[in-house]
């Protein structure tokens, strides 16, 4: 990762064994993995999130929000500390006021060109609008299917250019629900195969570690002795810990829907087009990218380490094996990079 | 009132029945293909066939204006290079014929009405579009007439009064908003709409909640709902002509002018004016006349080529008209002032 400090294994285990981890991360400001710059919009997660006076839960509420809709951010300044969550004091600067971040997704609306070769296995595509609909057939005026959300990835299987209106769709294939859906082709950027590539191939396999600690919900890789990426995470909540211990990263895939429908009646979850998974027990525990919160300090999953999906992204490139571009799932026991969660 | 329409497939169960003498005999269709009866026409002057979907490829045959084919499916050229790289192939019954640049074909279908037998007509008329490819409206409900214009699949046109002429045929009255004239067409061909098919979309979210913005580089014009896409089509804003320059304007404006039918007029026809009677859905964002509409004379979308205006397909600028504001009365000709959607044009 680039502009990572100068910062050791060993300050890392060390410091996090003392407990001052989170301290002087917060200190170096690398608590937040990506120097990327802020976004310029925000989604919003979930159905009635306040915009107050002032960035504090104690300031005078002047509206709340609805899901999905999308607000210009102006300025990320500090406030009052997220409810669970004392690394995240980041608040966004709107039109009219102020909202937390853990609760708003950022976003960037990109509109693409049509792609009219895709490759016979299939091509990974990401959405690059902060909502995308579907249409069950490929025709504007159809019903429509999921939403599908800014960062999510699916597999492209085709694409379909319509006789009548002469507009072009991808049609995405859900492994799930072994069903296909629609895209329009503005909403959705094929990913071109330079950027699947393994990062750091000439480092050794044994010199890779993944390094998660979760009372500072921190996610750190390692070559060698050197830390190269850090990340702030969401783990498992209460009643669906991440466990702890040693594991390797030996399956993984781009696009993956999750939901745990048919194991559960209750807290239901449906997350289709989940970006860059990573995992590393057979029950599912998986590092991942994230378009439901922005809430990274608390530990709210499933089980599964959450990440904003950039970061997610780069750790599925860094971690091995590597899944090669016409594939969408490999799983290979035994394999994999090392992780170390405490 | 009470109205019917059929589509061909229907029709063809009628005929059956022995209801079929007053129509056209049927062209190519398939039971189980639900866009067998995809048609097109020629917009353009001439338009060559050729065996591959490229301009590079060999010519087979040259097309004329208003010809109509069979699309059987959709190409794509090599030519990245261009706005459009869609090729419509050309064929009958699963026979490959050629293909067309899909740019100068205008698709079509041939759905045939059953003409009512009684019908209360108000007095600013009933709003109606033309459902075959084409039909020519003449001077008098006579086919040995004089024709005035001929009118275009998807074009919409208010219908003053129905006649049945000496050999029997049903041919409605057309009126003409820009020469202030009548003319008569075929009743088969011209499908009287419903109140509820124009109902206004997304009456509930307040208007400054909508958004629309045409974005001259990319030919896309995206309507937005509180930040949220829910809508967007490829279009053809103002081009660069030989005789002068017509370009989009940048900026913010609002549709407070809108019209479900307009006989667009300019200039002399010999070189770069124009003469569309019943272009529709027309929303008009400044003074000048600079609106969005449908299109009937090319499907050439995605690269600037009109004279200012904002060309959609008819179905696409159908969509925008019922979403914007103000909502057009079903029975008025047009709706202006009151409070227009926003529209922002940027490069």
């Amino acid at each position: 990762m680039t502009n990572q400090p100068n910062f050791s294994r060993r300050d890392f285990l060390k410091l996090s064994a003392s407990g001052t981890l989170a301290l002087v991360l917060s200190e170096m400001r690398i608590d937040h993995a990506l120097a990327a710059a802020p976004a310029s919009h925000g989604r919003v997660t979930w159905s009635g999130i306040p915009l107050y006076d002032n960035p504090s839960f104690n300031a005078k509420q002047i509206q709340l929000f609805g899901i999905d809709q999308v607000i210009k951010l102006k300025a990320e300044i500090e406030g009052d500390e997220g409810y669970g969550n004392s690394f995240n004091k980041v608040w966004y600067q709107v039109e009219d006021g102020y909202v937390y971040s853990g609760w708003i997704q950022p976003v960037e609306t990109t509109l693409n060109k049509p792609v009219y070769q895709i490759p016979a296995a299939g091509q990974l595509g990401e959405i690059t609008v902060p909502v995308s609909e579907t249409k069950l057939v490929p025709y504007t005026y159809a019903k429509t299917g999921y939403r599908l959300y800014y960062g999510t990835t699916h597999w492209v299987k085709k694409v379909v250019v319509t006789r009548d209106e002469k507009s072009i769709w991808y049609e995405i294939y859900d492994n799930h629900l072994q069903k296909s859906f629609y895209v329009p082709y503005y909403n959705m950027r094929l990913i071109p195969n330079e950027e699947l590539t393994l990062l750091s191939p000439d480092v050794a396999e044994a010199d890779k570690l993944i390094h998660v600690d979760l009372t500072t919900q921190m996610v750190a890789a390692f070559e060698g002795n050197t830390m190269v990426f850090s990340s702030r995470c969401s783990s498992g909540g209460r009643g669906t810990r991440t466990p702890t211990g040693e594991f390797t990263t030996y399956h993984k895939g781009p696009s993956i829907h999750m939901t745990n429908q048919g194991d559960s009646v209750n807290n239901i979850y449906d997350l289709p087009g989940v970006p860059w998974c990573t995992f590393f027990t057979g029950y599912g525990n998986a590092f991942h990218g994230t378009y439901w919160h922005n809430d990274y300090g608390r530990p709210r999953s499933h089980g599964c380490v959450n990440l904003p999906s950039a970061d997610a992204k780069w750790l599925y490139r860094w971690s091995r094996p590597n899944v090669p571009v016409d594939a969408d799932y490999v799983h290979l026991p035994g394999e994999g990079t090392k992780i170390q969660i405490v | 009132m009470k109205l019917q329409n059929i589509s061909r497939r229907e029709f063809i169960k009628l005929s059956g029945l022995g209801l079929a003498g007053l129509f056209l005999p049927p062209l190519n269709f398939h039971f189980d293909d639900p866009f067998a009866s995809q048609q097109g026409r020629v917009t353009s002057r001439i338009a060559w066939m050729y065996d591959q979907p490229s301009a590079q490829a060999t010519q087979i045959k040259i097309c004329h204006r208003d010809m109509l084919v069979n699309i059987t499916n959709t190409a794509i050229s090599d030519d990245t290079t261009s706005h459009n790289r869609v090729w419509y192939e050309i064929g009958t019954d699963g026979i490959r014929e050629g293909f067309l640049y899909s740019g100068n074909i205008q698709p079509v279908k041939t759905i045939l009405n059953i003409p009512p037998k009684e019908i209360i007509i108000p007095e600013i008329g009933l709003l109606a579009e033309i459902s075959v490819p084409f039909t020519d409206a003449h001077e008098e409900a006579d086919k040995s007439s004089e024709v005035a214009y001929r009118m275009y699949y998807e074009t919409v046109h208010w219908v003053k009064d129905i006649v049945t002429n000496k050999e029997g045929q049903v041919w409605y009255q057309i009126y003409d908003d820009k020469w202030n004239k009548f003319y008569y067409a075929r009743a088969e061909h011209i499908r009287i709409m419903s109140e509820s098919e124009l109902a206004p979309i997304s009456p509930t979210i307040p208007n400054k909640l909508k958004k629309i913005i045409v974005q001259l580089e990319s030919q896309l014009v995206t309507a937005y709902e509180d930040g949220q896409q829910v809508f967007a089509a490829s279009a053809s804003t103002g081009g660069v002509y030989r005789v002068g320059t017509y370009t989009t304007p940048k900026g913010n404006f609002t549709t407070d002018y809108k019209r479900p039918s307009r006989h667009m007029a300019a200039g002399d026809i010999a070189s770069s004016g124009f003469d569309l009677p019943g272009v529709p859905w027309v929303q008009y964002i400044t003074e000048s006349g600079i609106s969005f509409h449908g299109t009937y004379w090319h499907n050439d979308f995605g690269r600037p080529r009109s004279h200012g205006c904002i060309n959609l397909t008819s179905s696409a600028a159908k969509w925008l008209y019922r979403w914007t504001t103000p909502a057009v009365p079903f029975e008025k000709e047009f709706s202006y002032g009151g409070i227009g959607t926003k529209v922002e044009i940027v490069l």
